[in-house]
């Protein structure tokens, strides 16, 4: 009978160790889960976190309500051409009255709205863009990481931009012009 | 017959103390899993609603002061949630406290790039809030903070 009694010992040893070595795999795979979906999310606002756009140049037109830039997508990712009705651009002016205003413009690509703002083109140093071009019409494309966009923004008929101005513009991952 | 009550007795304690060195050991390995879920949760919470002042504009004399707002979170928000954000303004004379509403200390917006239309304020878009002072701004710095309802909080620093 004593050897009743050691197997008895034996057998609940082995029922809990096998019981704690299946709750350990179940807690590791669940601290694992958990650490990768840390890690995904770091990523994620890794992403929206990158680079910036530099305003390469801008100039009013004569009629002192349009204005043309070029804006440089520095490390800001591949930001889809369907996207752009999400980029913001908001215009700082002063008018003739001599007071400051800040306009936000909707993105109107086929440039019908009283006040908007449409792309001319997209660049890349100086010539044609090499990687994930640009349909012409708008319709499918990326403004890449070193590519120069082309701009033209304009305010309503009733106001002026008497001097000089300011353009911000902020990519859908809200990566903003310096 | 002694004897094998001694083991029996034995082996019982034994199993005994086995099986609650297990539950010390599995309810601390619970509470660290339970405790990593809750930081998983919060962060995702944090990174899900989020916002960003892009530009705020006012002038001295002026009770309004306009604010762009943009959703860097990577959730959309109702009306709802919107609404039951707070935005506090510090100048070095004054503080006001704004609740969204119609009262001459409030704040209310619109969406501007909603392209889907469903009055959500999605993930990317931007709002114009506007900004109702019962007293009009003198010249000045002042200190915007648009708080979510979580909590998360955007800032930015405007002179007039």
């Amino acid at each position: 009978m004593s050897s009743l009694g050691g197997l008895i010992v034996f057998a609940a040893l082995t029922a809990a160790s096998l019981a704690m070595m299946g709750y350990m795999v179940v807690t590791m795979a669940t601290h694992n889960q958990l650490f990768t979906e840390r890690i995904k999310l770091m990523e994620e606002v890794g992403e929206r976190c990158t680079g910036y756009l530099e305003i390469e140049s801008m100039a009013k037109l004569q009629d002192n309500r349009t204005v043309e830039a070029v804006v440089k997508n520095v490390g800001a990712g591949s930001i889809p051409v369907k996207e752009f009705d999400e980029m913001d651009l908001i215009m700082i002016y002063r008018n003739s009255n001599g007071s400051v205003r800040a306009e936000w413009l909707p993105y109107d690509p086929g440039g019908n709205s009283e006040r908007g703002w449409s792309v001319l083109n997209i660049t890349y140093h100086g010539a044609d863009e090499l990687k994930n071009p640009v349909a012409a019409d708008l319709s499918s494309g990326f403004w890449d990481d070193g590519e120069s966009l082309a701009i033209r923004a304009w305010i309503g008929g009733d106001q002026d931009i008497a001097d000089e101005f300011m353009l911000i513009m902020v990519a859908p991952n809200g990566v903003r012009t310096r | 017959m002694g004897s094998i009550m001694t083991e029996f007795t034995l082996a019982i304690a034994a199993t005994v103390i086995a099986a609650t060195l297990a539950g010390v050991y599995f309810t601390s390995l619970n509470q660290v899993a339970d405790l990593q879920k809750l930081q998983v949760l919060g962060l995702k919470e944090q990174l899900y609603y989020r916002c960003d002042i892009i530009y705020a504009h006012s002038s001295s004399g002026s009770t309004i002061i306009r604010l762009w707002v943009k959703n860097t979170g990577f959730k959309d928000l109702p009306r709802d949630l919107i609404k039951r954000s707070e935005i506090i303004i510090l100048s070095e004379n004054e503080v006001h406290y704004l609740l969204y509403g119609d009262s001459p200390s409030s704040w209310s917006y619109k969406l501007l790039n909603d392209s889907d239309n469903d009055g959500r304020w999605d993930p990317s878009e931007t709002i114009e809030v506007e900004v109702h002072l019962s007293r009009s701004l003198t010249s000045g710095d002042y200190y915007l903070k648009f708080i979510l309802f979580n909590g998360a909080e955007s800032e930015y620093s405007l002179s007039v």
